[in-house]
């Protein structure tokens, strides 16, 4: 956590550096599809920041777990961080879907099991955010946090086989992970930088978010002492 | 809507979306560390956080 936190300028520029090529590959270098041209391009930001939002709630899981189990502060602001960038995160997939879904399948948004099942994945996480937002005792709201944190992630399979499982609108993924992916060289290369790009910027927001959250804990303890002062 | 008009949507709200977060993250740090340094130096400060239970 340490690591991240005191890297802030050197993976702020990286993250800047890489976005640059990023938008080279993706909006130039990168051939349109053959089926659904130009519009194909919003896939370089849509599978990053849905693969990222995954991500996210994976490092929510593994905050949670390891709170409950030692009781140390620092992994409740390690889950809370990274439930933060999920929300995010999954807001912009869902926003970044939706723009590609209008002139692919005529509207922005559709009750398709991949779609609602995001969209459930959002609505689980913006509680586990306002739950954090009201509960007041740092205690107990690292504790039924990371319970919520725990069971929310049984969604994130849910998302990602909904397209096997269910006749869905939605593609299968185009890059699956145990096989060659399915489309050509040049947008694999674009997609995977683009990937590199959104992770950087990721750890370099949750640098910040952990830095954030440190202050905002040492300030309720500071604050706490001085009550027990007066 | 042109499809390069579609693609420049969503590439404007992400990196939008982004830009305008890192800000915000940038603002909520520096006044957290401004209440950090008050506080440490014994100053009285308006704080907006939470009420300490």
């Amino acid at each position: 956590m340490h690591f991240l936190e005191s890297r802030g300028y050197p993976l702020g520029i990286a993250s800047l550096g890489l976005i640059a090529v990023s938008l080279y590959l993706s909006l130039l270098w990168a051939p349109p599809d053959v089926n659904q041209g130009d519009v194909m391009r919003i896939m370089y930001v849509h599978v990053p920041t849905i693969m990222l939002a995954y991500a996210a709630f994976g490092l929510v899981l593994v905050g949670s777990v390891l709170y409950l189990w030692k009781r140390d502060l620092r992994w409740d602001r390690f889950a809370a961080a990274n439930g933060e960038l999920g929300v995010l995160f999954t807001a912009l997939a869902i926003a970044a879907g939706s723009i590609w879904a209008k002139p692919t399948w005529g509207v922005y948004w559709t009750w398709d099991p991949r779609l609602t099942t995001t969209a459930i994945l959002f609505v689980i996480y913006a509680g586990y955010l306002m739950l954090r937002a009201l509960q007041t005792d740092p205690l107990a709201r690292a504790r039924q946090s990371a319970v919520v944190g725990v069971i929310g992630v049984l969604d994130i399979p849910i998302v990602h086989e909904s397209v096997n499982w269910w006749r869905s609108l939605h593609q299968t993924s185009s890059f699956p992970l145990m096989r060659d992916p399915l489309i050509d060289d040049r947008m694999e290369v674009a997609l995977l930088v683009s990937m590199a790009a959104f992770t950087v910027l990721y750890l370099f927001l949750l640098g910040q978010r952990l830095r954030l959250a440190r202050l905002e804990q040492d300030r309720d303890e500071l604050l706490w002492q001085e009550a027990q002062r007066v | 809507m042109s499809e390069w008009g579609y693609v420049a949507f969503a590439f404007i709200v992400v990196f939008g979306v982004l830009a305008a977060y890192t800000v915000l993250l940038a603002h909520r740090l520096r006044q957290a560390q401004r209440v950090d340094e008050a506080l440490r130096e014994g100053e009285d400060v308006a704080c907006d956080g939470h009420p300490v239970p």
